[in-house]
């Protein structure tokens, strides 16, 4: 579905990716795993046309980056920031409406009309919330302002499912929550990517959340992949030096941890 | 206290501003929005309209009647006063604008690509409502200053509360100006607190209150700008516009004249445009803007004829009292399609006045003799007098030079030579306050100074439309002498008549 072929996208200022060739697996959550700076955020603005390649192709579902018209492309992916993003001005109910409502008017709609009145569009925005795991009731009407990090998280993935894109980009997401928050999260996208089955890449630097999230994963490095494949068979035989060196120390702050909790 | 006058002159006032500061509006935010997005763009928008805010309100106002004229547009009155006011009102909303799209965060201006939105609607959705705060602000500072701008639309012909503030000023009537200033300043924050209102529903984000508020106001608004353009929409006859400029005298023949018209024929309409500038007066005239004026002949000789002699290297010398007359009804006929339906019989002239104990003891009475001591002595003169054809003559014949010129309004200028603070003033032959102030003038004893005789002009369209009125206007004809004309400025000056009160009792005398 998302095939990056020898892509590079290089800056005036340095950073980027290059030369990277992936096929991300369609209906598996694919993490982009690597330090700040590696190039894993490049790769995913590149998906929705947040950036355009530089050179090499990157196709999404059969079709280069370069021949998508970019509204129609960002509408058919979900996409989930850091911070959430959730616009200030709106309600919760507002923020998970919006991307229904930019539908109207479209030359070629990807929902019809009969599909996007008003009263359909509240009936999917408090689905959503509840898909996310929020009563619409008493979150519908605040502010982002008046949310916790984590409900602002829930509520920018709920916006993302109001079109049922077959596609969710999601940078950083949890990385800002704290600990106990970002467990929950990370259940949560699983629960639902079992019930929705899209295909999903999240960038993260942290190789753990990459464990609780993702079926593959792809470690990149100063802007090129180091080494991709499924997590499991990455994890018992990790090739490049820099994963043995992530994973060990992975493992030394988890023990670390378990000796000082008293655990065996 | 004439509460209908407060009345039409604030809904006057009120009616420019909210005109001018919804144009400016519409104007802005529009061009904020594509500036947001071009640095060349906004470098420029910016330069263009901060230039603008340099130059003094008053000149930018006045540059707006010899423009609109060139291209043929409406030249006095409301239309230059909206353009002016529109203009300055801006930059501080472009500002706003600007500055306000440009503070939504990176992270959200990304979003709204990431959602898919287009430019349209991530401006309409998102950055607009974003920066709106801001632009409010932006607003209600335009609007404030408009108010008070708006004061300043009274010389180039559009009525406002600055009418109050000029005529005040000019016949040194304080109470008027105090009176013009307060009504202004309290029409400013009313405004600024419908707006500050406005700001407070949005900030709480109390949208239905929010858009009842600016929807009512927009609706009042245009209403009121509206309702005069409706009634006029109606067919009425053509109102016969008296303009003057801007000295006691003139309002009170503006007065005069207007009286005089309403015994000869209660029913026709007039509007008295006062405290208009010097050539806008004649520009109007002459474009049919103003149908009556008064002007005198030395003033009109320099103003028309010295130009064209000067192009055409011929000397500039006026001809005697009364060839000058004739000549100029012959003049401004043919060249300005203006008649002259009468000389009043007074001369307004130039003449230098000074402190009687003074003249004593430098034995001053003739300008010969004050050219002997003019390098000892201080002039006071009114703003126009040193870029004056009759100063240049005064200056050639006399060869004069004073020790220093003090320029200072003319209504200040008998004060100040009475308290000593300066030596010489150019006083005006008819001023009532040469009697109070006990000044002498000098004799003008070479003829360097034209005839001032007052002339009662009109444009040659009005009277052939109106031929039963101007007959009857000329029967003004030298109706009022130097004394008379002297008395009825006193009256006004120091006596705080009115002068549309002098003017009827000048009427009744007669």
């Amino acid at each position: 579905m998302i095939r990056y072929q020898t892509v590079s996208k290089t800056f005036p200022t340095g950073g980027g990716v290059r030369d990277l060739t992936l096929e991300i697996p369609t209906g598996k959550i694919t993490a982009l795993v690597g330090p700040s700076g590696s190039g894993k955020s490049t790769a995913l603005k590149l998906v929705n046309g947040l950036l355009a390649p530089s050179d090499g192709t990157l196709c999404i579902q059969g079709i280069p980056q370069k021949e998508w018209n970019p509204i129609e492309l960002r509408r058919s992916v979900g996409y989930v920031p850091q911070n959430g993003a959730l616009f200030p001005h709106m309600t919760v109910l507002e923020n998970v409406t919006l991307p229904q409502e930019i539908l109207l008017g479209a030359s070629n709609p990807r929902i019809s009309q009969a599909k996007n009145l008003p009263e359909k569009r509240f009936r999917r925005a408090t689905h959503a919330l509840k898909q996310v795991e929020l009563d619409s009731t008493e979150f519908g009407n605040r502010y982002p302002h008046q949310l916790s990090g984590g409900q602002k998280q829930r509520v920018a993935v709920a916006r993302t499912l109001v079109t049922d894109p077959k596609i969710i980009l999601l940078d950083e997401p949890f990385s800002a929550l704290d600990p106990l928050t970002r467990k929950r999260m990370q259940i949560l996208l699983t629960k639902l990517h079992k019930e929705l089955g899209f295909t999903s890449i999240v960038v993260t630097h942290d190789v753990a959340e990459a464990f609780a999230v993702a079926d593959y994963a792809a470690v990149m490095d100063r802007g090129r992949l180091v080494e991709s494949g499924d997590l499991q068979s990455l994890a018992n035989n990790p090739q490049s030096a820099y994963l043995q060196e992530l994973l060990a120390h992975t493992q030394q702050q988890s023990q670390h941890l378990q000796t000082e909790l008293g655990e065996p | 206290m004439n509460f209908t006058e407060l009345g039409t002159l604030t809904l006057a006032h009120l009616r420019l501003t909210l005109t001018a500061a919804m144009a400016s509006c519409l104007l802005s935010v529009p061009l904020g929005v594509l500036a947001s997005r071009n640095r060349k763009v906004s470098g420029l928008l910016l330069g263009v309209s901060g230039i603008i805010q340099t130059i003094p309100a008053l000149a930018f106002l006045a540059a707006m009647v010899p423009l609109l004229s060139y291209l043929g547009a409406p030249a006095i009155g409301t239309v230059p006063a909206v353009l002016g006011l529109c203009a300055y009102a801006v930059f501080p909303i472009l500002v706003a604008t600007v500055t306000g799209i440009q503070q939504v965060p990176k992270e959200l201006q990304e979003q709204t690509k990431a959602m898919g939105m287009t430019t349209r609607q991530s401006l309409l959705r998102v950055e607009i409502p974003l920066a709106a705060p801001l632009i409010l602000a932006g607003v209600r500072t335009a609007t404030v200053w408009t108010v008070g701008m708006a004061t300043l639309a009274t010389p180039i012909g559009a009525k406002s509360l600055g009418n109050y503030i000029f005529t005040g000023l000019q016949t040194r009537n304080h109470s008027l100006v105090l009176w013009g200033c307060v009504t202004a300043a309290l029409l400013a924050i009313g405004l600024q607190s419908v707006v500050t209102v406005a700001e407070r529903f949005l900030k709480a984000h109390k949208k239905a209150h929010f858009r009842w508020v600016v929807g009512t106001a927009t609706a009042l608004s245009l209403w009121i700008i509206a309702a005069p353009l409706v009634v006029s929409a109606f067919p009425k006859e053509r109102q016969t516009s008296i303009g003057t400029k801007g000295f006691t005298e003139q309002l009170i023949l503006g007065a005069l004249i207007e009286h005089s018209i309403h015994q000869h024929q209660p029913k026709h309409q007039t509007i008295v445009l006062e405290s208009l500038g010097s050539s806008v007066v004649f520009d109007g005239l002459t474009h049919n803007a103003i149908d009556l004026s008064v002007d005198y002949s030395g003033t009109l000789w320099n103003m028309l004829v010295v130009p064209e002699r000067h192009k055409r290297a011929q000397g500039s010398k006026p001809p005697g009292q009364m060839a000058l007359q004739g000549f100029l009804a012959d003049f401004l006929l043919k060249q300005h399609n203006v008649h002259i339906l009468a000389w009043l019989g007074f001369e307004n002239s130039y003449a230098f006045a000074v402190q009687s104990d003074l003249a004593d003891r430098l034995q001053l009475n003739t300008i010969s003799d004050l050219a002997i001591h003019a390098s000892q002595l201080e002039l006071g003169n009114d703003y126009e007098f040193l870029k004056r054809e009759v100063w240049k003559s005064l200056q050639n014949t006399y060869r004069l030079e004073f020790k220093a010129t003090r320029t200072m309004d003319p209504a200040l200028m008998y004060d100040a030579v009475s308290h000593g603070e300066v030596d010489v003033i150019t006083a005006f032959t008819t001023d009532g306050r040469i009697n109070t102030h006990n000044l002498r003038i000098l004799t003008d004893d070479k003829h360097a100074i034209p005839a001032y005789d007052a002339a009662l002009l009109a444009n040659g369209q009005w009277v052939a439309e109106h031929p039963e009125t101007a007959e009857h206007l000329r029967t003004l004809a030298n109706s009022i002498d130097n004394h008379t004309m002297r008395r009825a400025n006193l009256w006004v000056d120091i006596e705080k008549d009115t002068p549309s009160h002098v003017a009827n009792r000048l009427l009744q005398q007669q």
